[in-house]
């Protein structure tokens, strides 16, 4: 019987179906249904490399020019892609003006793409809705606002001072909706513009050309954190400062305040505010005679300076004599002096004043035309204070229907919030142009979420000849439908009636972009084959820039007769109220959009060392008359408000100031690692906590009344003190507050001995040691006196090691048989200049992206758990001569040769490898913890918990680099996922590694190039050349580890001494 | 000794092994709460790392080794008093040496369970043992963290055996004494013991095989473990004293542990107290004064070399320990541990039981000061001024610590229950024989039968 008759027969005996249809049945019947519970969701999202560009290779890092948004100072920077995703931002070497490095601040962008709060869709009313729509009815409502009678513009636009191709587009944007625009900037640019306009006749904020210089004396300009272009002049300071053939600058500062730049400085001038003024004026009045200006001009200036008192007047500032004379002296041979004024820390009464002085001391003394340049015309000047008033009263007026704010958190950089939000709510319509979420965004009816710098193209105008490219290098994150700026404003304008007349015509702003490229700058270029070339070629190179030669300035005193600059109202050190001084730091400044990134909030300020709060720092004196102790809660008041902050006793600030840092008190989201505290079922575990909103510290601007001072903001007022009782658990990186170590000074405020106690761990030597090489006597080179290892047989443990490297081995130092480790052919190593490094912390910024560290939040902190691999240690020693120095530097694992963590693991977790390197299988840690405590240098840091990196922080992370959980042991690798990429790629084209190759995270950013990194296995290495230094030592070379970190050791300046 | 004869004795011991009466029951109830909490925490710390303890950076040692090199030196009182007074026949060991003895293996179990429990990742604390695999993983010789292991591996398994040879010829007693179920577990440890003359001449021989075995033990085993420290490059660690000073600290607390335990017992047990007499607990208090000799000594060398080397950081951690901010931990050290034992050098003190036991407390709590010294204070306070730090106890390792004392006493309430907690075969030794009518001839004619 055939298979055919069986079924018949089945079927004719009554059942109706048969197995086989049945399976056919229930197959299509269940497809069906599957097929009908999927919903819509975009598939295409979820796959966005399903089609991937022809060259990509998966896993390897693209690096895409663009530029950094962060502040005005325009700096080129590289994103390093990965599978479609930026997981590190680094500076591009072809950018003139950071020239391959990059700041904090700029690499933290990478958290403002990655925030967690950033805005997913357009919001209306709290309402998540459709671009389309909220754009129709935002271009109905302009319509409305045009169509009204009057010749006051109805349209108003706060954002960042940027001179860029969006912002050109928005000018244009404005013109056509009768609209206004300010331009926010808290730093004080406009007062200097104010000052060189009316002296020099040019309205533009000057390039220091700190590099040429021999002398420079900043007066409060913290131009290495905050002040000017950051990356820039760090580089030119390196340049400048660093010793170099027997010759070294010499810096010397004034403020009332101990910033990083004062840190670095020669000399420190500690001033109660407005003793720049009088130092600038002495200064001048000492070079006068010697000048050689016009006698016409002398004699101007003589009468200016008729009241001023050189012997007076450096008496009030503590300074002797010959130190001033020979400040002054060096600063007026013409053309080596530089002096720059500027900074929050001067946003004071006298701060107009302050650029007069300045002004006319660097003519005085030679510098104009010379170290001060005009020409390059920095677009770091916004709009006046009294411009910011005055369109806020307006608004308070209701004069105005719509309000564009533009990526500034305006209640936070504002005083006065009580009168902000009144006049906000002047407005009709609020629309909040943000990429995240903050204090403004909520108060914002109307929410667009622009993409970040990553996200969109631009080009940055930064200074005359530089323009600055900005591509997209990603997609949009998945779930947040964001556009750039550029898009908005060009979909806006072909809203309008208008639109046809204007011709808007661009489909994208990147076509708009490239219409105004050909049109204004391809003109300009030679060389390219046609636009298209250029387009590309500027693409990839970050830019199109050119050399522009500075303008001569020519200058004018007869301002001067207007200006009274020898009030000399606030030098007195009087009894008066204590005063507040604000103060940018690397990390925060007062237009206060970094506070709220992690890891500028866990990166300790490199002076104070503390994270995650505000502060408040008053001197020992001030401390003692309030009795206040270091640690102790102070409630600080004003007229307009109060609060209170953890006080910060030490002898960096003026008896008569109290210092806040600026630009702190932001909101941000953080995972609550607490609140699982309690919960112990086993399968919560896997589960990422909840976020929570984290204040951190306190926003100064509290404090402060809406009272512009002209130009800038007044970051100044009379303060009260009241101690609260409170002891606060400061968040201090820095270990040595304990009360049982002896103080530097009379210590009633328990700040401690910050000392490095002689043990030689970051050292001075002076100019003249260095030069004539005398520096063995003075305990360097330490490393000659290692103790022998007399091992029989250096191959117990490690690889037969042949004759040709033991040769060469001992040819690289050794003896033949004190070796504990044989290298071929390579042992990295690497080279601290501490002449150069600043302590800006980059380096640290650029570790914890490259390496996937996470951010344990300030409970953690506080118990030392803080995970970051570098730490910029910061130690306050006396010298010879009394005077409280600043040491400091950046301290990774030392990679040493003779390691003590290696010994001692049990399971060989940790292990040397034949590249020198103390290597860390995080796979194989237990987690005893031994070999941390065997580590001298303290450099190993355990994973106390599990850390989180809430979406979308975890698209960050570097695929190659092992995310660790709990239980495990890490540390500094000097960025081995770098080392192996190099190493193969040199092994695939049969050579080795070449000198340069590999570049570690922590030296790519440096902006001082303070950091050398190589093989010292070979002799023509520049580490190898950086090892030979006679200024080079190894931290805590008498125990014999072996490190493979050289210390080049600070040069004191001679010319102060 | 006149009253005691071998029939008070059998009774008296084999008495306490009667059927536990609610004090015991209570008193377990508290035992396995505590344990309880302990485990809990324990728990928590696996599930969520190690944050709940004091540990961090730079003090990456805390409480845990602190616990577990206590109760390692708790752990050699036991072995010294049976093995090596064993060998060199100190008459006072007889009465005092199986509960020590218990307590040595109790302590040690405890010990190891430390070294486990610090670990970040428990869950791979195999890989400790070298043992073949697949990935040619091996451990790392040179660490002494793997000495430990071994050291105290060996000294475990010893301990355990020489214990439970100990216990043969009282087992088979109680196995005699026995009915049922007991009987039969009894006769199971006994290993068929009958108490015959060949059997004896045996037995005494294996014991003191045994005896010779464990002696160096004693001394091995608190030495390797000083050399987790000494071995290393921290100051306060990387001393050559070490390991002597650690033995003699662990014979020291260990003796203050046999004090601590052996005075309640003879309270509790209503015929022990002729057994345990007051002078054997003397000659207990004449090792405390000894040993605490050693370690005060050992104290003050430790200054004098920090003083005498010239180390900076030398100085500067012996000059952190008395003034520095935990000096509170060293001064409290040093009542305990050297001012403490002083009382002792009178007689009359030292034969109170209830001085004695007060002082026997405040040693074992100076003890482990002495150990929270050397391991917190050393890397608080090294090299590195930047990262130097305090410590600040927290919750788990607090509770984990309760429970491990939790989990000691547990088993050694169910040993005095089920195990004869005094040697009756050697106490008998330490008698005149009773005289049998029948076999008065079977005496030697010399009757020195001791």
């Amino acid at each position: 019987m055939t298979k055919k008759q069986k079924r018949s027969e089945q079927k004719e005996a009554g059942s109706k179906i048969v197995r086989r249809d049945f399976f056919k049945l229930a197959a299509v019947s269940g497809a069906s249904v599957a097929v009908a519970s999927c919903n819509n969701d975009p598939v295409e999202e979820l796959l966005p490399y399903i089609n991937p560009p022809a060259d990509l290779v998966a896993g390897k890092i693209y690096k895409f020019a663009s530029s950094c948004q962060q502040c005005a100072a325009g700096c080129g920077v590289r994103a390093r892609v990965v599978d479609g995703r930026v997981i590190g931002v680094e500076g591009n070497p072809d950018h003139p003006i950071n020239k391959g490095a990059l700041c904090a601040i700029g690499q933290s962008s990478l958290q403002e793409l990655y925030s967690p709060v950033r805005i997913k869709s357009p919001v209306m009313g709290g309402e998540a809705d459709t671009w389309e729509n909220l754009l129709n009815s935002l271009g109905e409502k302009i319509e409305q606002a045009r169509a009204e009678k009057g010749e006051a513009p109805k349209i108003l636009y706060i954002g960042p001072t940027r001179r860029s191709a969006s912002v050109d587009l928005l000018t244009d944007f404005l013109k056509r909706v009768n609209g206004e625009r300010v331009f926010y900037e808290g730093n004080p640019y406009r007062s200097l513009l104010s000052a060189n306009k009316d002296m020099f006749g040019k309205d533009e904020v000057p390039a220091y050309n700190i590099k040429k210089a021999r002398t420079l004396i900043s007066f409060g300009a913290d131009f290495l954190e905050s002040w000017h272009s950051v990356v820039e002049n760090s580089d030119a300071y390196g340049e400048f400062h660093a010793y170099k053939d027997g010759k070294k600058g010499f810096h010397a500062h004034i403020s009332p305040h101990l910033s990083l730049t004062a840190s670095n400085a020669d000399k420190w001038v500690n001033c109660s505010p407005g003793g720049e003024v009088q130092l600038a004026l002495l200064l001048t009045k000492f070079l006068l005679d010697k000048s050689s200006i016009s006698a016409k001009d002398k004699k101007i200036i003589r009468g200016k300076l008729s009241k001023v008192n050189i012997a007076k007047g450096i008496k009030e500032l503590d300074l002797s004599m010959a130190q001033f004379k020979k400040i002054a002296n060096s600063f007026g041979v013409q053309g080596h002096g530089v002096a720059i004024s500027g900074g929050v820390s001067v946003s004071n009464l006298e701060n107009a004043s302050l650029h007069y002085a300045v002004n006319m001391l660097n003519y005085v003394g030679g510098a104009l035309n010379k170290t001060i340049q005009f020409g390059a015309d920095y677009a770091f000047a916004g709009s006046s204070a009294e411009q910011m008033a005055s369109v806020v009263s307006k608004m308070e007026e209701g004069q105005y229907d719509i309000l564009f704010i533009h990526e500034i958190n305006l209640l936070e950089v504002l005083p006065n919030k009580e009168l902000l939000r009144k006049a906000l709510g002047g407005v009709d319509m609020v629309v909040g142009l943000f990429a995240t979420y903050n204090e403004t965004s909520e108060i914002c009816q109307m929410l667009l979420p622009v993409g970040t710098a990553f996200e969109s193209f631009d080009a940055l105008n930064p200074k005359v000849g530089v323009y600055s490219l900005q591509q997209p290098v990603m997609a949009n994150i998945p779930g947040i439908d964001s556009r750039s700026f550029g898009d908005v404003l060009l979909s806006l304008g072909s809203k309008l009636s208008d639109a046809k007349e204007a011709d808007v015509k661009f489909a994208t702003f990147q076509d708009w972009l490239k219409a105004k490229w050909e049109k204004e700058i391809y003109p300009q270029a030679k060389g390219y084959l046609n636009f298209t070339d250029f387009w590309h070629k500027s693409l990839q190179n970050g830019g199109y820039f050119k050399r522009v030669n500075p303008t001569k300035a020519s200058v004018s005193l007869s301002c001067l007769k207007d200006i009274d600059l020898t009030n000399d109202k606030s030098v007195k050190k009087s009894e008066e109220k204590l005063k507040l001084v604000a103060f940018n730091s690397n990390l925060a400044n007062i237009n206060a959009n970094t506070g709220n990134r992690g890891w500028l909030a866990e990166i300790p300020h490199p002076i104070s060392q503390l994270t995650w709060d505000s502060w408040v720092e008053m001197h020992p004196d001030t401390a003692a008359k309030h009795s206040i102790k270091h640690g102790d809660e102070v409630e600080i008041s004003s007229k307009q408000g109060s609060f209170k902050l953890p006080a910060y006793v030490y002898h960096g600030v003026n008896p008569s100031v109290l210092a806040i840092p600026a630009g702190m008190g932001l909101a941000m989201q953080f995972p609550n690692y607490s609140a699982r505290r309690n919960l112990i079922l086993p399968f919560t575990s896997d589960r990422p906590n909840e976020m929570i909103d984290l204040k951190v510290g306190k926003n100064l601007l509290n404090l402060l009344p809406f009272s512009s001072g002209g130009d800038d903001l007044l970051l100044s007022t009379e303060l009260n003190i009241k101690k609260t009782g409170v002891k606060i658990a400061l968040a201090e990186a820095d270990g040595q507050w304990r009360d049982d170590i002896k103080a530097l000074r009379d210590d009633s405020a328990q700040y401690g001995d910050r000392g490095q106690k002689g043990r030689g761990l970051f050292r001075r030597a002076s100019l003249q040691d260095v030069k004539s090489g005398k520096m063995d006597e003075k305990g360097h080179h330490l490393r000659d006196r290692y103790y022998t290892v007399k091992s029989g047989s250096p191959t117990d443990f490690y690889d037969n090691v042949d004759e040709q490297v033991k040769a060469e081995n001992i040819g690289y130092g050794f003896k033949p048989n004190d070796n504990p480790v044989f290298h071929k052919p390579y042992r990295f190593e690497m080279s601290v200049d501490l002449d150069r490094c600043t302590g800006c912390s980059s380096c640290i910024v650029a570790c914890y992206a490259e390496n996937n560290i996470p951010v344990v939040g300030k409970e953690r902190f506080v118990l030392h758990r803080q995970m970051s691999w570098i730490r910029i240690e910061r130690y306050f020693d006396k010298d010879e001569k009394g005077e409280i120095k600043t040491n400091l530097g950046p301290s990774a694992c030392q990679q040493c040769d003779n390691a003590g963590c290696e010994t001692v693991c049990p399971v060989y977790a940790t292990y040397h490898n034949p590249d020198g390197l103390n290597a860390q299988v995080y796979n194989r840690c237990v987690g005893t913890r031994y070999c941390a405590n065997n580590c001298i240098y303290k450099q190993r840091r355990f994973n106390w918990r599990t850390y989180e990196f809430p979406y979308p922080l975890n698209l960050q992370l570097n695929p190659a680099v092992t995310v660790r959980t709990k239980g495990v042991m890490e540390k500094c690798t000097f960025c081995v996922q770098r080392i192996q990429e190099a190493k193969a790629t040199a092994k695939s084209e049969g050579r080795l590694v070449v000198d340069g190759e590999i570049v570690t995270a922590c030296q790519s950013v440096c902006p001082t190039k303070a950091i050398t990194f190589g093989n010292g296995v070979d002799a023509n290495s520049k580490i190898s050349q950086k090892k030979k230094d006679i200024r080079g030592y190894h931290q805590l070379a008498e125990l014999n580890y072996r490190p493979a970190i050289t210390y080049l050791s600070k040069v004191d300046s001679d010319e102060i001494n | 000794m006149s009253v005691l004869t071998y029939a008070k004795i059998n009774d008296s011991v084999i008495a306490s092994l009667e059927p536990p009466k609610y004090k015991w029951y209570l008193s377990m109830l508290i035992i396995l709460s505590a344990l309880g909490a302990g485990l809990f925490a324990l728990g928590y710390q696996i599930m969520h790392g190690l944050e709940g303890s004091g540990i961090t950076t730079p003090t990456f040692w805390g409480v845990y080794i602190t616990d577990f090199v206590f109760w390692v030196g708790i752990a050699h009182a036991g072995t010294l008093i049976s093995a090596v007074l064993f060998l060199t026949r100190a008459p006072f060991r007889t009465s005092i040496y199986r509960a020590s003895e218990a307590m040595t293996v109790f302590a040690v179990i405890t010990a190891g369970l430390f070294p486990l429990i610090h670990l970040g990742r428990i869950w791979n604390f195999y890989w400790f043992i070298p043992y073949p695999t697949q990935r040619m993983l091996w451990v790392n010789f040179k660490s002494p963290l793997l000495w430990d292991v071994f050291a105290v591996s060996t000294y475990m398994s010893v301990s355990i055996a020489f214990f439970l040879v100990g216990l043969v010829p009282d087992f088979a007693s109680v196995r005699d004494h026995a009915k049922g179920a007991k009987k039969y577990f009894y006769g199971l440890m006994a290993l068929g013991f009958r108490g015959t003359n060949i059997q004896w001449v045996h037995y005494m021989r294996g014991y003191l095989l045994f005896a010779a075995l464990a002696t160096p033990l004693v001394f091995s085993v608190h030495s390797i473990v000083s050399w987790d420290f000494a071995m290393s490059s921290i100051p306060g660690w990387h001393t050559t004293i070490f390991a002597p000073y650690f033995v003699a600290g662990a014979i020291f607390s260990g003796c203050a542990m046999v004090i601590t335990i052996m005075i309640p017992m003879r309270a509790i047990f209503p015929g022990f107290g002729k057994i345990i007499t007051v002078k054997h607990l003397e000659a207990l208090a004449k090792m405390i004064i000894f040993t605490g000799g050693i370690v005060t000594y050992a104290y003050s060398i430790e200054f004098f070399i920090a003083y005498y080397s010239g180390s900076q950081y030398e100085r500067a951690l012996f000059w952190y320990r008395p003034f520095g901010e935990l000096n509170g931990f060293f001064w409290l050290m040093v009542l305990c541990n050297c001012v403490g034992p002083i009382p002792l050098w009178r007689k009359k003190i030292r034969t109170n039981l209830v001085a004695l036991f007060i002082i026997s407390i405040v040693i074992n709590i100076g003890m482990w000061l002495e150990r929270f010294n050397i391991v917190v204070t050393s890397t608080a306070h090294d090299f590195i001024p930047f990262v130097w730090a305090g410590y600040t106890f927290q919750w788990v390792e607090i509770w984990v610590t309760v429970g491990s004392f939790a989990w000691f006493f547990m088993w050694f309430f169910m040993f005095v229950k089920l195990m004869p907690s005094l040697a009756i075969a050697e106490l008998k030794e330490g008698l005149t024989p009773p005289l049998r009518h029948k076999c008065q001839h079977c005496l030697p004619a010399s009757g020195s039968y001791r």
